[in-house]
């Protein structure tokens, strides 16, 4: 009996052994972040004493982060704006990426910082109105809030920038397809989802300049289609309108997974008959400008506009402010112009087969 | 220590986890110190919980008969959907103020019961394979939810309602007081009554169930009651804490749930597993997001980490019986020696 509970508690041991061994790859992958984490805290609780009473304008004592929607090359590249900010100024921002984009992940990261007290949240909101009651827990708990691409919660936050005013670009959208199209003939439109409140106003307002500047051209369908942000998505879905509307001459995305409507096309031998215009991301998209199956492409820039919003969050985290005019440091947002809590800059971009060379993200 | 010992081997699943967690919960204390265990961060974290929590506890139910039921989360967004459609007041029910709160959340309830109802009824009158059954009604659920809204969110509900994701007794949120409650609830029943008694056999052995005079079907259906109740409760917490409802939200919140259940020690062919540790699993997975967030983890080192913890508590407790069979059988012979 003795031996067998030495034996087991022999194995006990082994067992908890085993454990920490297993389990020590973490600590070492926790070390560094975790040194990054403690260096920063102590400025936080400097901030929360000393900001009450005179605020420095030292960007290196504000600690803002930037919450994007999830991990793709757009956003890839908004975060390498967000780490040139930090290197121009010194600003002590960082990137939160959701593992999926989810309105619940970017809540629960969101309610995390608040807990850990950061000076500024900028959050590109995957479903902006269920964003608003952890907007309004930060903003209760002195965190400044600046949004992008949501201007529809502008009131509840501190500030929303945006690279230009959505309807215009919608309209854009709807301006090269009719111009694409030859002004006649059935189209149909993609958003990333239903849900999204960005996409949806561009389908609106690209769906407007259509039906209200060239009655010869009908949209085949009441609500656009849903991407899923996916090029599979994309492409699954125009071959059920090939199927469904054998007619179509003319297809938009506006999310940047135009290339899926190509693949398709060109599977169905349909890219003579076909126009493709669609949110463009050049390194998503240039293939498809070049070779022809995709008329025009336009976008702005993600890592202009993260920078612009993590300035702007750090211009008001440390009480300068902002107003009509003020200069965010970075090209299309020298000027922007404030209307009510919204802040436009003027960057739209337009890419044609012949200068989609020009730009690397 | 033999005492001790007992406790341990008692069920060895739920000592691992424990053991994984509170290692965890000490890694996280030396390494982040105040910054996770501030009474903020705590609150902040048990206001996360609940929403996720319940959703946890519909899958293990349905993991528990063997089953799955993927149409967790279309059911919370739907319920969500369906009474935030009462609360704005979009479908006038003639009452104000808490009277239809109380109202609503019960509706509600009965419309997640229906649900329930309905995949329980697909599942143990056609005998269709729960995942295939699940399937359908998370899209047909999602349907019912997206036709209700056309993909945009339900808002301007009213203030009473919201008021209860943010209401918190002796410090610790309301919600969170509801999943402990829950929680508790269903550890009573599956522990200490014959409703829970036949739950387990049925999912060790529905055959042998079925032989055992348990109403199979009868068992089923309950189950899935349970299971759909559990969701829309989840959803109704969705919709008090986030203060809007639209169909896709907590999307990524399936697959966890899978996770918190195996790492919680629910065997997925059924029969075996506790809810505590269901619960510790969500108390773990909670206390690891918060500790990814802190250090700006990539979604994919959070991923290979997941994936690690997963495999790190199966291959424990894959070692550990394995090591006891053969033990035992040792003894057994022994036994028969003497």
């Amino acid at each position: 009996m003795k031996r067998k509970l030495l034996a087991s508690l022999m194995c006990a041991v082994l067992m908890a052994g085993l454990l920490s061994g297993c389990s020590s790859n973490e600590p070492e992958k926790k070390e560094e972040p975790a040194a990054e984490a403690e260096e920063s805290a102590p400025t936080d609780t400097e901030e929360g004493e000393s900001g009450e009473e005179a605020k420095t304008a030292d960007p290196s004592e504000y600690n803002v982060v930037m919450i994007v929607k999830q991990s793709d090359s757009w956003f890839d590249d908004m975060a390498t704006g967000v780490e040139q900010l930090r290197k121009d100024t010194g600003l002590n921002v960082s990137v939160q990426v959701p593992e999926t984009g989810d309105a619940a992940s970017q809540i629960s990261i969101m309610e995390d910082l608040i807990a850990q007290g950061v000076d500024a949240i900028c959050i590109v909101p995957n479903d902006p109105s269920a964003l608003i009651p952890t907007i309004e827990k930060a903003r209760e708990a002195g965190i400044v809030v600046v949004t992008h691409e949501a201007p529809g919660i502008a009131e509840n936050v501190d500030l929303d920038v945006e690279a230009f005013v959505n309807e215009e670009f919608g309209k854009l959208f709807g301006e090269k397809l009719a111009e694409v199209m030859g002004g006649e003939g059935e189209y149909a439109g993609f958003v990333g989802g239903l849900t999204m409140d960005t996409h949806m106003s561009w389908y609106q307002a690209a769906v407007d300049y259509i039906t209200e500047n060239y009655p010869d051209m009908t949209c085949v369908t009441e609500e656009p289609y849903e991407d899923g942000n996916s090029i599979e998505g994309a492409h699954d879905k125009t071959l059920e309108i090939l199927t469904s509307y054998p007619n179509i001459k003319g297809l938009f995305d506006c999310s940047a997974h135009g290339g899926g409507i190509c693949e398709a096309l060109r599977e169905k031998d349909k890219l003579e008959s076909v126009k493709v215009v669609s949110l463009a991301l050049p390194s998503m998209s240039a293939t498809y400008l070049k070779d022809g199956s995709m008329q025009h492409g336009q976008a702005w820039r993600p890592a202009d506009a993260g920078y612009a919003t993590c300035y702007a969050a750090y211009l008001l985290a440390s009480g300068q402010g902002l107003e009509t005019g003020t200069d965010l440091k970075i090209t299309g947002y020298e000027s922007v112009n404030v209307e009510g809590n919204i802040a436009y800059g003027n960057a739209p971009l337009e890419f044609t087969a012949d200068n989609i060379d020009d730009y690397n993200f | 220590m033999q005492r001790i010992k007992t406790i341990v081997l008692e069920d060895l699943n739920i000592s691992i986890l424990t053991g994984v967690t509170l290692l965890i919960l000490l890694l996280c204390a030396f390494a982040f110190g105040n910054s996770m265990y501030s009474l903020k961060n705590i609150q902040s974290m048990a206001f996360q919980i609940p929403e996720f929590g319940f959703l946890a506890l519909a899958m293990m139910m349905s993991n528990l008969i063997g089953g799955i039921d993927l149409s967790i989360i279309a059911t919370a967004n739907t319920v969500a959907v369906f009474t935030a459609l009462l609360l704005n007041g979009s479908w006038p029910l003639g009452l104000d103020g808490w009277p239809l709160v109380i109202a609503a959340a019960i509706i509600g309830m009965l419309i997640s019961l229906l649900f329930g109802l309905f995949n329980g009824l697909l599942i143990a009158r056609t005998s269709a394979p729960p995942i295939i059954a699940t399937l359908g009604t998370m899209t047909l659920f999602q349907g019912i939810g997206m036709a209700l809204t056309g993909g945009s969110s339900v808002g301007n509900i009213i203030a009473e309602f919201a008021e209860l994701g943010k209401l918190k007794l002796l410090e610790i949120p309301f919600i969170f007081w509801l999943f402990l409650l829950a929680a508790g609830i269903l550890w009573f029943v599956l522990t200490y009554t014959a409703f829970g008694r036949s739950l387990y056999l049925y999912g060790g052995n529905s055959v042998a169930a079925r032989f055992s005079a348990i109403s199979n079907e009868r068992l089923c259906i309950s189950v899935f009651l349970i299971t759909g109740l559990l969701a829309g409760l989840s959803g109704l917490i969705i919709l008090s804490r986030v203060n809007s409802a639209k169909v896709g939200y907590g999307d990524s919140y399936l697959l966890q749930t899978m996770i918190v259940c195996v790492i919680g020690g629910i065997h997925p062919n059924g029969g075996i597993g506790k809810v505590q540790g269901v619960v510790i699993a969500v108390l773990l997975m909670r206390v690891m997001s918060s500790a990814f967030t802190i250090m700006s983890l990539s979604p994919y080192t959070k991923k290979l980490i997941w994936g690690f913890m997963l495999l790190l508590v199966l291959g424990l407790n894959y070692m550990v019986s394995v090591f006891y069979e053969a033990r035992k059988r040792k003894r057994e012979r022994k036994g028969e020696g003497v």
